[in-house]
């Protein structure tokens, strides 16, 4: 019998949980949670791990959230080619894109990225051996930035574009006092996406600027092993979900925070159909998207005014303006929990289903109707989800929320859905993660895969299934009812 | 590189996908590294693809009789979107009614085509001038 711990650092709480692993089988033995010290991680971590294992004898897996990931801006050429995987890449990464750049930067974008002060570049464009002239220019333009930004720490740059001039950018880059890794191209030919090597780097620059400092070094010098960064290990948990446990079928994760909702997708990105033209790159088997605008607390005021118009038509106008009230409310006590049952619960179920709303339709493929001499034919951008059937919530409030569920809320409303058809899912049983264990599963991911993946279905409670009532797609195209 | 990239498409909402694929087949043996978009292309996205890969020429078809409309102003948007010096090829049912060839061509040059090609070209001849024009461009 062996026993692990597994600590998250996030940005309000440390949460831990001691896990015991007897017959390949992971369970959990206890849970603790404390607010975490900001100014010193360590401090916060090393309450947690006292308390469940007061002679820190078990091996330790954490993970960081470390203010919300690395920021990153992407610089790419084409919007829908290499900086859409650029982006991607920093997402599935675990990284925070706070910007993002196509062409050629011009004065005001370079402004942009010197107020914005990311921690990595990530430079991209060009297939290998295709455009040089684009990003040879981006790169003297970023060669420009260093000596704007004396006195603070520079962002690392990442090449992973045309591999013919990589030398060359990286020559420029260092002698204008930027630290450069190369990656190999994220898009090496058209259409053929390779992330594998940018995420690694990522990687690589969140342990050498996150671990140090802030205490974090400490930690890894006492417990031996390194910090992932809080959405990797959410991601891997979902990776190693699709690829070990076939018979779970496509699923949905929806990691919901104060800050941001986080979406993973785990399916094919394609259900091939007859007059059905798939556009652009092919999104991944396994998708993350971040939405920065949607959150339960920190985010919440910018949340609500993303969502006016759903939470207005949700909640009736009169009763907005007391949501509104709330907000203002929350504004200044991001921590506050509201009592089960009074008008502001309503309120934060409310204000779920309107995050969950915007980042499942913002993270779901869809399809635009175009009508040919051949009569009517769609074209597909990104993932058709229509054929997932599972959607597992998580983060604090879908955890302790028990009698939420997504249900409606990922529906599109009757305006947005005039224009084009969401490929979401028909229906789909909810699962919720009522423990909170998948971020610390996902630490365990790495050297006790199996157990932690048999441990993720466990610990699901099932709470449900919805059926919607997805509008007929009234063409020769749908051939299967929606009716369950 | 010796081996000049090509972007090859049908344009707009034109599904005839047979010709695309001899289209590839006979020009990748002529030694181009061909970049096949398949069928029903944007304009945008030939740019786009011409863009990233460093293309020397984008290669049109429209075989549904919707060619003009369709191929309109795509010179324009190749300058504004940064391939001043792209070769443009275009070739398919191009003729429209009882046009002539030669009418339909001087249109489709008009329209800032270098070369247009009816149903029955010669394909090797095709290359050769594809050949001629990339490298009196560069
Ligand atoms: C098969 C076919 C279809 C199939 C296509 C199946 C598929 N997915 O490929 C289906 C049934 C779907 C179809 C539909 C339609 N079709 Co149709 N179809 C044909 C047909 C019989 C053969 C096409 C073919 O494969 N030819 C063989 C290939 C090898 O030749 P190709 O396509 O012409 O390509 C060669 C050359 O044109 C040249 N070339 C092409 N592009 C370029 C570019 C360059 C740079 C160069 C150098 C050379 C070059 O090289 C190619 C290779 O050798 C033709 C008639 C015909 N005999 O051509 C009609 C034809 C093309 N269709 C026609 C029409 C009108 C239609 C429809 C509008 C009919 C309708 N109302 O439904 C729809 C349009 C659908 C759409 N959205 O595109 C007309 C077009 C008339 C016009 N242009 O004025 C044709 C000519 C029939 C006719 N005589 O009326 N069609």
């Amino acid at each position: 019998m062996t026993r692990l711990l597994s600590i998250d650092i996030g940005s309000t709480y440390t949460k831990g949980a001691l896990f015991q692993l007897s017959d390949g089988e992971l369970s959990v033995v206890a849970y603790a949670k404390t607010a975490t010290t900001t100014s010193h991680l360590k401090e916060g971590f090393d309450q947690v791990r006292g308390t469940l294992d007061p002679d820190r004898t078990a091996p330790v897996a954490f993970s960081s959230s470390a203010r919300g990931g690395l920021a990153i801006a992407a610089i790419g050429l084409v919007p829908d080619l290499t900086l859409k995987i650029a982006k991607q890449a920093a997402l599935s990464a675990g990284g925070k894109v706070v910007s993002v750049h196509a062409y050629k930067l011009g004065k005001d974008q370079r402004d942009e990225l010197v107020a914005l002060k990311p921690d990595i570049l990530l430079l991209a464009g060009g297939t290998d051996g295709g455009n040089e002239s684009f990003v040879r220019f981006n790169a003297t333009q970023l060669a420009k930035l260093p000596a704007r930004m004396v006195g603070q720490e520079l962002p690392t740059v990442i090449y992973a574009g045309n591999a013919i001039i990589r030398e060359d950018v990286a020559e420029e880059l260092r002698a204008a006092g930027f630290e450069v890794a190369i990656a190999s191209n994220l898009m090496p030919q058209m259409e053929q996406v390779e992330p594998d090597s940018a995420r690694e780097q990522i990687r690589e620059v969140f342990l050498r600027k996150i671990v140090h400092g802030k205490g974090l070094d400490e930690i890894v010098a006492e417990v031996g092993s390194e910090p992932l960064p809080t959405p990797l290990a959410v991601l891997n948990l979902t990776e190693a979900l699709r690829n070990d446990v076939p018979a779970f079928g496509d699923f949905i994760l929806i990691d919901m925070g104060g800050a941001t909702t986080d979406v993973y997708s785990a399916g094919e990105t394609i259900e091939q159909e007859l007059r059905v033209m798939l556009r652009g790159v092919r999104d991944p088997e396994v998708k993350r998207s971040v939405e920065g605008d949607l959150g339960m607390r920190v985010s919440a005021g910018v949340a609500a005014h993303t969502a006016q118009a759903y939470l207005r038509q949700a909640l009736g106008a009169e009763r907005h303006v007391a949501f509104e009230a709330y907000m203002t409310r929350l504004a200044s006590a991001p921590e506050y929990l509201p009592q089960a049952g009074n008008e502001e619960d309503a309120f934060d179920r409310a204000l779920a289903s309107a995050c969950i709303h915007h980042a499942i339709l913002r993270h779901a493929g869809t399809w635009k109707r175009v009508f040919t001499a051949a009569g009517e034919t769609f074209l597909q951008y990104g993932k058709d989800l229509r054929q997932v059937r599972k959607v597992i919530g998580s983060g604090g409030y879908l955890s302790a929320i028990a009698d939420f569920t997504p249900a409606e809320a990922i529906l599109p409303t009757d305006a947005q859905r005039s224009e084009i058809i969401h490929l979401i899912p028909e229906r789909f049983t909810y699962y919720r993660d009522n423990g909170y264990l998948l971020p610390l599963l996902g630490n365990l991911v790495g050297n006790w895969r199996k157990p932690a993946v048999a441990c993720a279905v466990a610990c699901l409670r099932e709470e449900g299934e919805t059926c919607l009532r997805v509008p007929e797609i009234t063409s020769t195209v749908s051939n299967q009812s929606n009716h369950c | 590189m010796d081996q000049p990239t090509i972007i090859l498409g049908v344009i707009g909402s034109d599904c005839h996908a047979v010709g695309n694929k001899i289209l590839e087949k006979v020009f990748t043996l002529h030694g181009f590294n061909v970049v096949n978009l398949g069928v029903m292309v944007p304009q945008d996205e030939f740019i786009d693809a011409a863009l990233e890969t460093n293309a020397k020429a984008i290669l049109v078809s429209s075989l549904y009789g919707q060619g003009e409309l369709d191929c309109e102003g795509l010179r324009g948007r190749c300058i504004e979107r940064g391939l001043e010096n792209i070769v443009l090829h275009v070739g398919g049912n191009l003729v429209i009614g009882k046009q002539a060839f030669t009418e339909t061509e001087a249109r489709f040059k008009e329209m800032g085509f270098d070369r247009v090609y009816g149903p029955d070209t010669n394909l090797e001849k095709a290359a050769e001038e594809l050949r001629q024009d990339i490298a009196a461009r560069a």
